[in-house]
């Protein structure tokens, strides 16, 4: 009954070898968890309910979009399988808020559901130190306060250093289709995760989520002359660094657009008492941004329709997936319910659409290197720490893999600022202000999102990273890096240096003399006329030249946003002691239960915590102060 | 504002506190206030009020019977009970008005702190209410400021802010509506909500942005009416100052005699002209001088002169041309002793200059009229508001300018960070506890997210 892709098969038959890291959930966090913490030269057993199901997408089938799209880049930039694997099976690749400005622009990609899941594998199995078996893991082994291996429901025992949980919907998952309720996290699919009671008995509290999924239609049933089509880009770049293909717009996929109607939110209406959300079934709680057709209906009364898209699952798929009518109705409602809606009319369904519940760990109990703050080399990625999305999830499987490697090599953890990339800003948004419903990565999430941009994903990683990891995790992507890296300075350096001739001016627009720096910083500049006019320039390729264009002409807003990040960083180097005694200092009662529960690091940490006002910062900061001169005086 | 952690920690609970509400002084009524959780029951219970009504918003006369270091103290006080959220504080309260002698206030204070309440911090009531939503950052600092207002004119300006409080209020919900709508946009591209329209939002966005300008202006203008104006009162010795400035201040402040040199430190009165406070200064007269103290004097009336908003340069009839008059960007010559006879080449010379006799009052309503006239300039349209919030304003200003910019280049992501800080920056006049939730709003307005 145990599915194994190893190579050290003795290892999991004799049970005698210590892993050093369990890796428990097979979805976009755990499998690049196991590939970055394999890169680095850790052994992995990646343990998964369903081995015929690692690498699924349980929703829609895209990758990327709002803010989103930087995170693949930035897992692209560290080596992570998702951008291949996006790139290699899109259907169709749009970029959204093209003109809206770099900062908020975003590359988003359709994908053929069954292959994406075979395309990860196909990555993830290459990896000769991963060891992948079936099973359900229902308790984890701690010996004075350090994580000592896990146990399986059917008894077998494991060793390890570390275990990283990234158990997505499983934990305690309970899927709702009306009033049927069945203990799993994904339709389909065997078993829920039996794991959250030890948890608990490890001290950890837990919340509960709740998120959605809208049924699955068969394409012949669909009448799509009755909706709007969007067709795909090809001017865009593909995830991954080393991927210069483009998929013509000729070889991509439709979406297609129709709206819900007074019809479909009577059915709604008149059936919410049989919706699971709505009937008192659902306690966990649910995304505000990715709300159920219920939900939309009964928070938004006066609207008389709501916006459906509906994207293939594939190219030979014969499902299509109607995005925005998510719901956890009776089966016969959903029926009901998508006869409404033009195109629908005739529609069969082929998996209804359900809601799942599932158990969260209250993210303040994680420490920025993702490792719990009482359990040593117990980590944690994707939604078991709140999130939701795929994008998020492989973002924090990724950073879990390397810190729980650093972690056991006696590395510096990385821990990315805010200013550096969205993985980084979501860590600290979660593990400092916790989470009250399921997170979501936006723009608006980041103070500093003028620095996050799509296009400089790559140079933030590669100027943050030691370059030993980038490289062990990166490979081929690395030197890519590198080598850009360097012409991009050498070409930011001949634009500072170099003014425009008289032959260049006319061209240009501008004044003889005028410095090339110049030109770049107006609203105007173009980049295919720079390369066209100077050999010096036309050698940067494509990518970091619109890292590079950017950069000049936001350079304002862009050194303006440096300077805050600069003061904010400043904060974090007034570190707080680890024996600090908040009840000592005069702080009031609630600032006080705050800060124990917390343990901020340094003051830039302390004044994220939700709740703490200035009056409390100056009072922790001249008490820190105060043990700083007792110390040097002494 | 909120001072230490220690105050805040106690402003924010809901114990009883306790203070006179009147200046201290023999006076005919004399106020004190209490307010709390039970802050009625309380003051009933620990004065043996005997009232027989409690019912909110009546005054009524009630006898008070307090032991107090071994004194029976009986009187009559006014009861005004308040119920909350319907009081100053939002809380219970409790006004009572009792003769106002300012032993007995002390006395009644101390004897209710004695029972279980506690004193105040300054302003405190005023920081409950805020705390409690009977009103914003704005009014609250109004408060403060019609208390500290020194003048009728003063006060009115202190008012006019009332109004203004909510015009930048009402902007404030512009600017986060625009924010709201600019960042369902950006963030939400796909759901055909709102379609942009840079060119409304920038034409909203102006009119904001002319408010403000203007609201700064006249914030600007209206320094005189706070921080108040100064005229300097300087000549040679023996001309008559200190008797010009006894003569304006209506009393016998600075000391005159017959000698030159009387007059060795600055004397300073705050008078009223034309409802604007003005700060009067005697100088010592200047001339050489052998005497250190007279010296140090007269160093300090040159710098006195130097500082003042007007200088009033006074000269007597007597007066030997040519006369040396220190440089100062506003000076007024003033010829004293008019009831002496001046001289034609002295009329001559200074015809326009007033000529007043401080001994007899003589020119001297023609005297403060150009001297009003001189110095206050202060338009009727003047805000009196607090630095704080020219602070923000101008701030949130400087923002809103950087959004416009960016906004007319159509770098909307730039514009909508921009705008982000002077939404950031205005909230800090209407929300005193940290930041509204931009997303709240977002999800809120707008359906979105599939």
């Amino acid at each position: 009954m145990c599915y194994i892709f190893c190579t050290n098969l003795d290892a999991v038959i004799n049970k005698n070898t210590k892993f050093d890291i369990i890796v428990v959930g097979g979805g976009h966090g755990g499998i690049e968890a196991a590939v970055s913490a394999s890169k680095l030269g850790m052994d992995v057993l990646l343990v998964t309910l369903d081995v015929h199901a690692t690498g699924r997408m349980s929703c829609n089938p895209a990758i990327g979009g709002i803010a989103k799209s930087r995170v693949v880049r930035e897992v692209d930039a560290m080596g992570g399988l998702m951008s291949q694997a996006a790139d290699s099976t899109g259907i169709q690749f749009r970029v959204l808020n093209r003109k809206k400005g770099p900062a908020v622009q975003a590359t988003r990609s359709q994908n053929e559901r069954s292959e994406y899941e075979f395309e990860i594998n196909r990555l993830l199995i290459a990896h000769k130190r991963i060891t992948i078996i079936q099973g359900n893991i229902v308790e984890i082994i701690i010996e004075s306060n350090y994580i000592a291996g896990v146990i399986l429901e059917n008894g077998d025992e494991f060793q390890c250093s570390a275990v990283i949980l990234a158990t997505g919907t499983f934990l305690g998952g309970k899927i709702y289709i009306g009033h049927n309720i069945y203990d799993k996290g994904r339709i389909g699919e065997s078993a829920d995760c039996k794991l959250s009671q030890s948890l608990e008995n490890a001290g950890l509290s837990l919340l509960r989520f709740k998120t959605g999924t809208p049924p699955r239609i068969l394409r012949s049933s669909i009448d799509f002359s009755a909706t709007k089509i969007q067709l795909g880009e090809e001017d865009y770049f593909p995830f991954s660094l080393n991927n210069e293909v483009v998929l013509p717009v000729s070889q991509q996929e439709c979406c297609f657009i129709t709206w819900t109607n007074e019809k479909t939110h009577r059915v709604v209406q008149e059936n919410l008492k049989n919706s699971a959300l709505y009937g008192g079934m659902i306690t966990g709680i649910g995304p505000r941004y990715c709300p159920s057709i219920e939900t939309k209906i009964v928070k938004f009364p006066g609207h008389n329709k709501h916006i459906v898209f509906i994207e293939p699952e594939g190219r030979e798929s014969v499902e299509m997936y109607p995005n925005g009518i998510s719901n956890s109705l009776p089966e016969e409602i959903q029926l009901k319910m998508l006869h409404t809606i033009p195109g629908l009319e005739n529609a069969e369904i082929t998996v209804p659409g359900y809601a799942v519940e599932y158990d969260v760990v209250e993210p303040t109990q994680i420490s920025h290197s993702l490792m719990s703050k009482s359990i040593s080399g117990l980590f944690f990625a994707g939604q078991i720490m709140g999130t939701s999305g795929y994008e998020e999830a492989a973002g924090l499987g990724l950073l879990a893999g390397i810190n729980a490697a650093n972690w056991i090599c006696k590395r510096e953890s990385i821990i990315f600022t805010r200013d550096k990339s969205y993985i980084g800003v979501m860590i600290d948004d979660l593990v400092v202000s916790g989470v009250d419903e399921p997170y979501r990565l936006l723009t608006g999430r980041s103070e500093f999102r003028l620095l996050l941009r799509e296009d400089n994903a790559w140079l933030s990683v590669f100027e943050t990273l030691p370059h030993d990891i980038l490289e062990a995790i990166s490979g081929d992507r690395y030197y890519i890096m590198l080598q850009w890296y360097k012409s991009l300075n050498q070409v930011r350096e001949f634009i500072f240096s170099r003014s425009i001739k008289s032959r260049e001016a006319d061209e240009l627009g501008v004044a003889q003399g005028t410095l090339l720096k110049d030109y770049c910083n107006r609203p105007e500049a173009r980049w295919e006329k720079l390369s066209r006019m100077y050999a010096e320039i036309a050698c940067l390729p494509a990518r970091p030249s619109s890292t590079l264009l950017t950069e000049f002409k936001y350079e304002g807003y862009i050194n303006r946003q440096l300077r805050d990040a600069e003061k904010i960083n400043k904060l974090h180097t007034l570190k707080i002691p680890v024996d600090m005694n908040y009840k000592e200092i005069g702080l009031r009662r609630e600032a006080v239960d705050k800060f124990e529960k917390a343990q901020p690091k340094d003051i830039a940490h302390a004044s994220k915590i939700p709740g703490i006002t200035p009056s409390d910062l100056t009072s922790l900061v001249s008490a820190i102060n105060k043990l700083f001169h007792m110390k040097h005086s002494t | 504002m909120l001072g230490q952690s220690e105050n805040f920690a106690e402003i924010i609970s809901h114990d009883i506190i306790v203070a006179p509400t009147t200046a201290k002084g023999r006076s005919a009524i004399a106020g004190i206030r209490i307010s709390g959780l039970n802050s009625i029951e309380f003051t009933r219970r620990s004065l043996m009020l005997n009232i027989s009504c409690l019912e909110a918003n009546t005054a009524q006369v009630a006898k008070f019977n307090i032991e107090y270091n071994s004194h029976l103290i009986t009187d009559k006080a006014v009861v005004i009970i308040y119920r909350a959220p319907k009081s100053y504080t939002g809380e219970d309260m409790v006004e009572l008005f009792v003769h106002g002698n300012p032993l007995l206030v002390e006395t009644l204070v101390e004897f209710m702190i004695s029972k279980g309440a506690r004193l105040a911090h300054p302003g405190e009531f005023t920081m409950r209410g805020l705390l409690n939503g009977k009103m914003d950052l704005l009014d609250a600092e109004s408060v403060s400021a019609v208390i500290e207002a020194r003048t009728l004119r003063s006060i009115s300006a202190v008012k006019r802010i009332t109004s203004v409080n909510r015009e930048l209020k009402g902007l404030y919900e512009k600017i986060r509506g625009i924010l709201v709508e600019i960042t369902v946009v950006l963030e939400f591209p796909e759901d055909e909500i709102t379609h942009v329209d840079v060119k409304e939002w920038l034409n909203k966005l102006s009119k904001i942005y002319d408010y403000l300008d203007d609201f700064m202006c006249r914030a600007r203008n209206s320094q005189a009416l706070t921080t108040g104006l100064t005229v300097a009162i300087a000549g040679p010795p023996n001309v008559g100052k200190s008797t010009l400035f006894n003569r304006i201040i209506g009393s016998e402040r600075a000391i005159v005699t017959p000698h030159p040199g009387t007059t060795r430190d600055i004397i300073e009165a705050i008078v009223e002209l034309e409802g604007v406070p003005v700060k009067l200064l005697d100088t010592a007269g200047l001339r050489k001088s052998e005497h250190p103290i007279e010296n140090e004097g007269i160093m300090r009336a040159q710098t006195a002169i130097e500082n003042a908003d007007l200088l009033l340069w006074v000269i007597d009839s007597s007066v030997q041309l040519p006369v040396s008059i220190p440089k100062h960007q506003n000076s007024l010559i003033v010829i004293n002793k008019a009831d002496l006879e001046i001289s034609d080449e002295i009329l001559k010379k200074f015809s326009d200059s007033p000529k007043i006799s401080a001994l007899t009052g003589e020119g001297l309503q023609m005297l403060l009229e150009l001297v009003s006239h001189k110095v206050i300039n202060v338009p009727l349209d003047a805000l009196i508001v607090s630095i704080r919030t020219q602070n923000f304003v101008s701030k949130s200003k400087e923002s809103l300018e950087n959004c416009i910019d960016a906004l007319s280049k159509e770098y909307v992501d730039v514009a909508q960070v921009m705008l982000e800080k002077a939404d950031m920056q205005m909230s800090q006049l209407f929300e005193p506890v940290g930041c509204v939730d931009i997303y709240e709003e977002v999800f809120s307005r707008f359906c979105v997210g599939k």
